[in-house]
């Protein structure tokens, strides 16, 4: 794996205000990367200086060998930018709207309708190829705009927010179609606010607050970085948990323990936090088959994320 | 479906591009080759007809107010009848380009901004000088009056010639030389004063958050820059009159080439200021 983008003292300033400072980060070819933090944290200003939309005030960016700086047109030819608005024109057809960029990237004619029939089937509006884009639903538009950014084979997408305002159908179809570009070896960096998309995708995470990089890796490295507890659910046969809180107890990585009841779930339900790693949670679990537990389910809840958000910001904004 | 490198196109003149104009896609989409990317000119077209009527109206009589202020008592009435026929054609031609080309070029970046398309234009690899270019040419190219705009100039071009050949020999050298530089005035006058309502349409859209916002302060200033102008040749007029200034051949020229420096003036203004913005994108992705 080599790096695709290069991130070195990156600082963006209007006036007084330091909208990033000192962004160090690198992200590797293929990576699905997620860009999490509360709003004004400088996310937007990094996504900008990526695309050229914007120059730093100091530090340097390189993508695909390029510097965002000095070679904007070559920058621009590997990357396909998504704004977190909607960039379509009403007026014309789902399939005009991709074969005007296609063309803007001077892609040959003989080239564009195979090109065009392959964009709309992997953003699944092949059925929309002629109708009117001011037609299409939200999530449509926000399709037809992804495919748009594919139009001239970019090694790169940077994407701003492509699932905000869409409906939860529309965003699991988004995420699915990330999933897709991952598969055909596009690099991603994207920003969003819903945690658990981030978590489901992403191969990196990056948290920024204040214009600062907070915690960088995935999710595991930064629980680590920032010892977030894990929290589990066991679910054993039959109510009685006694003898599985006893084990979990002992351990020294179990924290707070919580029956099922508590939290109107199942009596037959444990959750607990776990600060250990991945090893030391199935070392646990074959514990507890061994002391002959009645195990039916042990699993890691999903909103983690969120923990590990939480504890990397403080709600600062720049 | 595989990557191109970078091609020389990023860094093509502006004579090669203009060369190149007809293949340019944003040119062809300010065409209506994708869709109808002018959705305020597609409303005032609908209300050609009167724009016609009026511009007619207005021609004429700039044409016969033109007859009444000057030449009357320089003996050159005829040759000056001669330019304004053809001329009242041009008034016309220019009075209905006036209204029509600020509906072109005003829309043209303030809709882009509006739409959240601009941006993405900007990171295709077309330069933004050329985004400008071809927006500009793209949508005056939809306009019908080039051509008769074209002959009308040709005809009075050519009756000036005419004229001035016939009346060499009957006229003094300042008379011929008044009426010649009056008959260029009158053919460049058009052109500039065209050429400066869709540059001022165009750099107004580059700042404008909607395209009504463009359009009504183009045509503010447009009209309000014609406004100066009568106001101008009243104030000149009234000098001639009280008899400060008692050369009206003087007055004839000094006047339309003041027309003719103030509207040149404008439509550099217009290019070095869009010049300047297109030299960055930053610029732009900062409003």
């Amino acid at each position: 794996m080599s790096a695709i983008i290069e991130i070195k003292g990156l600082t963006k300033r209007y006036g007084a205000l330091t909208a990033l400072n000192e962004l160090n980060l690198t992200i590797e070819k293929g990576d699905v990367f997620g860009f999490i933090g509360p709003n004004g944290a400088g996310k937007t200003t990094t996504m900008r200086i990526l695309t050229t939309l914007l120059r730093p005030t100091s530090g340097r960016a390189q993508i695909a060998g390029y510097s965002v700086t000095d070679q904007p047109n070559e920058v621009r030819r590997v990357i396909g930018y998504m704004p977190d608005f909607f960039g379509v024109y009403d007026d014309m057809k789902v399939w005009e709207y991709l074969d005007f960029f296609a063309a803007c990237y001077d892609v040959p004619v003989n080239q564009r309708k195979g090109m065009i029939g392959d964009l709309l089937a992997l953003v699944d509006l092949e059925n929309k190829r002629d109708a009117q884009v001011e037609s299409l639903s939200r999530g449509m538009k926000q399709r037809l705009c992804l495919a748009r950014t594919l139009a001239h084979d970019p090694q790169v997408l940077i994407l701003d927010e492509p699932a905000s305002g869409l409906d939860p159908r529309a965003r699991i179809e988004m995420r699915e179609l990330l999933r897709q570009l991952q598969m055909m070896g596009k690099t991603i960096f994207f920003s969003s606010h819903i945690l658990s998309e981030v978590a489901d995708i992403c191969t990196n995470i990056g948290i920024m607050e204040a214009g600062q990089l907070v915690a960088f890796g995935d999710i595991e490295d930064m629980r680590r970085q920032l010892q977030v507890q894990r929290l589990i659910q066991a679910r054993i046969l039959g109510e009685e948990t006694a003898p599985l809180k006893d084990i979990l107890f002992q351990h020294p990585q179990v924290g707070k323990i919580t029956d099922g009841r508590e939290v109107e779930l199942t009596p037959d339900i444990v959750r607990f936090d776990f600060g250990g790693t991945d090893e030391e949670l199935s070392q646990l679990l074959r514990h507890l088959i061994e002391a002959d537990i009645p195990m039916i389910s042990f699993s890691e809840e999903i909103g983690d994320l969120e923990d590990v958000f939480m504890q990397a910001t403080k709600g600062v904004v720049s | 479906m595989s990557n191109k490198p970078p091609t020389q196109s990023d860094s093509i003149s502006i004579r090669q591009f203009i060369f190149t104009l007809r293949q340019n896609p944003i040119y062809l989409r300010e065409q209506g080759h994708w869709g109808e990317p002018n959705s305020i000119y597609a409303n005032i077209n609908r209300y050609s007809p009167f724009v016609i009527m009026g511009a007619l109206v207005l021609g004429v009589c700039g044409g016969n107010n033109f007859l009444s202020t000057i030449g009357m008592n320089s003996g050159t009435e005829w040759l000056i009848l001669l330019l304004c026929i053809p001329n009242a054609f041009m008034q016309m031609l220019t009075w209905g380009g006036l209204f029509m080309v600020p509906a072109l070029t005003a829309p043209s970046v303030s809709e882009e901004i509006k739409r959240g398309t601009w941006e993405i234009l900007m990171l295709t690899p077309q330069p933004v000088h050329h985004i400008l270019f071809a927006k500009l040419f793209g949508s005056l190219s939809r306009l019908r009056i080039w051509w008769l705009l074209i002959i009308m100039s040709v005809l009075q071009g050519g009756v000036t010639i005419v004229a001035a050949a016939t009346a060499a020999s009957a006229f003094d050298a300042v008379s011929l030389a008044t009426s010649l530089m009056v008959a260029i005035g009158l053919l460049l006058q058009p052109w500039l004063e065209i050429g400066y309502a869709a540059l001022v349409g165009l750099t107004v859209s580059t700042w404008a958050q909607t395209s009504r916002a463009a359009l009504i302060t183009s045509y503010s200033i447009i009209f309000g820059t014609k406004l100066v102008i009568w106001l101008l040749s009243l104030l000149l007029i009234s000098i001639l009159t009280v008899g400060i200034l008692d050369n009206e051949s003087l007055f004839t020229v000094g006047f339309s080439f003041m027309r003719i420096f103030m509207y040149a003036g404008g439509i550099a203004t217009c290019a070095a200021v869009l010049y300047r913005r297109s030299l960055s994108v930053e610029t732009w992705s900062s409003k």
